[in-house]
């Protein structure tokens, strides 16, 4: 219904949509009932699924207009969520009483996950910037 | 950036989906350059010079 060997842009956005939900209502039904071995498979069979939808597709799915937005939104969404995860753990850190010992610790793990990002963003940065000089 | 695509697209009788499949983008990226909000890199300004037969500084000023 949704695949044939040609597939128009319009033709893939409705097949990648019913993917999408068919993998979320797959995935979360095996988290509920337990079954966490069947996440990963359905993932990547739907994985395998949208590549082969890309392959099928005649017409041009990305090109450098839509990298270059990724790019932007990517940094953008870095900076806004390095900044409120920050403010967040500073929060919880230094205003919790000492009886909320469980905010004092989620404040750590978001002060660190914060830490990881950027540190995760700056070793990419290091990386990609080495490939282009 | 000003240019004269969509005058040429007339010209040339093309709609702005041939002129994207001929130099390999989306719609929306060829829609973008005419009105003047994303400028082409270099490889695509060229490429679109290509289909119309014409110096890339006649198409972008």
């Amino acid at each position: 219904m949704f695949y044939n060997a040609s597939m128009t842009g319009k033709s893939y956005n409705k097949a990648r949509v019913i993917l999408s939900i068919l993998i979320a209502v797959i995935a979360s039904n095996a988290v509920v009932n337990g079954n966490l071995i069947i996440v990963p498979i359905t993932i990547l069979i739907g994985l395998l699924i949208k590549r082969l939808l890309v392959k099928h597709t005649k017409e041009v799915l990305e090109d450098e207009r839509n990298q270059l937005v990724g790019l932007k939104a990517a940094r953008i969404t870095v900076n806004i969520v390095s900044i409120v995860l920050m403010s967040i753990s500073f929060l919880l850190i230094s205003l919790t009483e000492p009886s909320h010992v469980y905010l004092y610790n989620l404040g750590i793990v978001l002060s660190y996950t914060t830490v990881f990002i950027l540190a995760v963003y700056s070793v990419s940065y290091w990386f990609i910037n080495k490939d282009f000089s | 950036m000003k240019n004269s695509i969509k005058m040429l697209r007339a010209k040339h009788n093309l709609t702005q989906e041939d002129l994207a499949q001929k130099v390999n983008v989306t719609r929306q990226t060829i829609l973008a350059i005419e009105r003047g909000k994303y400028p082409p890199s270099l490889p695509l300004a060229l490429a679109i010079a290509k289909v119309f037969n014409t110096p890339v500084e006649e198409i972008f000023q």
